[in-house]
């Protein structure tokens, strides 16, 4: 039986990365936000760093809807089911997977955009498989910046800038796009292993 | 220029763990001499190790449980680079698991620990925690080579469970009954949790101080992460 609920502005169904980040501006903008969230609200508890529990015994609070909600795949109607993962890399919790990554934010390169186009201009179209559905996008890196910018300075991206809007620093990564202004928290402190791989890998 | 012992002494231990798998640790040791004492040596000697209390089986029967426990003491054997797998009490880890997240190999064991005390007393006249330690190692790496007789599905099956669950409860958080006094922690010198890490740590210049603390013991990973967590 269904039941009538207050009616509201805006309803978010899936509180992850994508509809967490939705909610933020229609909430400042005013409107009345409901989400909806199959996973649970966690705390620091959740969290504790027990190798055993999260790495070998599939961390509870993790995945445990898409643990049971998605059985298998294959890529066509005659190939065999592929077992899928023991346990599923996504998260079911308010944040969903935003919760629960490497941390690591980063921009496509412009290349990214024109895969097909910069594939066969550069190594001929030969190099694209016969049947291929890749696509360049509809729209270019430049389009997506102010995006880009936003959320990184709404969640604090740290880095080091390596292309302002076309002015290169090579302390950064100078194959990047351009971007408007520097990332919103400094680059990380280096680490030994960091420092032995830049030595080898620099060139001067 | 970093220190080229500590490498030594990381490779000897890894060596000594590969080994441990394939002939016992006894062999290990000869093939891997440690030159000078590692972490975990010197921890051992500052904090020795309390002895294993008795304590209630969970889930095996007594005579399980002493098998399972001369198993574990020959896959990770004290040393002297440290306690090993019976002082961190990997034994009472498995037993407490095998009722709950190991459930499904409570079958596993019983036939595994019955049969291994059959070949055992096939081959030498004895059930296996009776044997000296090099018979029990001898016995062990039948096992591990698959050429011991009389184990469901096969005798490296059980040998692999056993290894990887003495393993978990060797170094798993002490929360779950293993890693007694931490000497699994010591041992590796992973100095348990730390939330934050200051440049010296990072630099790995500066041996990491032993924290011995279990995550859940830590106030960060209270419900309410010491005040700083946000419930809805």
């Amino acid at each position: 039986m269904a039941i009538n609920l207050k009616k509201t502005d805006v309803v978010i169904v899936g509180l992850g990365a994508v509809g967490g980040v939705a909610a933020l501006p229609l909430a400042r903008a005013g409107l009345e936000v409901v989400g909806l969230e199959a996973g649970a609200w966690l705390t620091p508890r959740d969290f504790a760093p027990d190798e055993l529990r999260n790495n070998f015994r599939g961390w509870p609070q993790s995945a445990q809807k898409a643990n049971n909600e998605i059985p298998t795949h294959r890529p066509n109607a005659s190939a065999p089911y592929s077992p899928r993962l023991p346990i599923h890399p996504m998260m079911n919790a308010v944040g969903g997977t935003s919760l629960h990554y490497w941390a690591q934010s980063w921009r496509l390169n412009p290349w990214d955009f024109k895969v097909v186009s910069e594939t066969t201009r550069r190594y001929g179209a030969s190099r694209l498989p016969k049947g291929t559905t890749v696509e360049d996008w509809p729209f270019g890196l430049d389009e997506l910046e102010p995006y880009y910018d936003k959320v990184e300075h709404e969640v604090g991206v740290s880095g080091q800038a390596g292309n302002i809007n076309g002015t290169i620093d090579k302390r950064g990564n100078i194959f990047e796009g351009p971007r408007r202004r520097e990332y919103p928290m400094p680059p990380l402190r280096w680490t030994a292993f960091h420092e032995k791989m830049a030595a080898a890998a620099i060139v001067r | 220029m970093p220190d080229r012992s500590e490498d030594r002494r990381q490779v000897s231990r890894r060596n000594l763990f590969k080994q441990v798998g394939i002939a016992g640790a006894a062999a290990a040791l000869s093939g891997a001499p440690v030159v000078e004492p590692t972490l975990a040596q010197t921890t051992a000697a500052q904090t020795p190790a309390a002895p294993p209390r008795r304590e209630a089986l969970e889930t095996l029967t007594a005579a399980e449980g002493e098998t399972l426990e001369a198993i574990v003491a020959r896959l990770i054997p004290s040393d002297e680079s440290g306690p090993g797998a019976a002082e961190a009490r990997s034994a009472h880890y498995i037993d407490r698991a095998l009722a709950g997240p190991l459930r499904v190999s409570r079958t596993a064991y019983a036939d595994g620990l019955a049969a291994l005390d059959a070949y055992a007393q096939s081959k030498k006249g004895a059930p296996f925690a009776k044997l000296s330690a090099s018979d029990q190692d001898a016995m062990l790496t039948d096992l591990e080579k698959n050429v011991a007789t009389g184990f469901t599905p096969n005798a490296a099956a059980f040998f692999n469970l056993v290894r990887t669950h003495t393993i978990q409860g060797t170094f798993c958080d002490p929360y779950y009954g293993g890693n007694a006094n931490f000497v699994g922690w010591d041992l590796i010198g992973y100095p348990g949790i730390r939330l934050a890490v200051g440049a010296d740590d990072q630099r790995m210049a500066v041996r990491p101080k032993a924290i011995r603390e279990s995550a859940y013991d830590n106030v960060t990973f209270t419900i309410n992460g010491g005040g700083h967590g946000h419930q809805p």
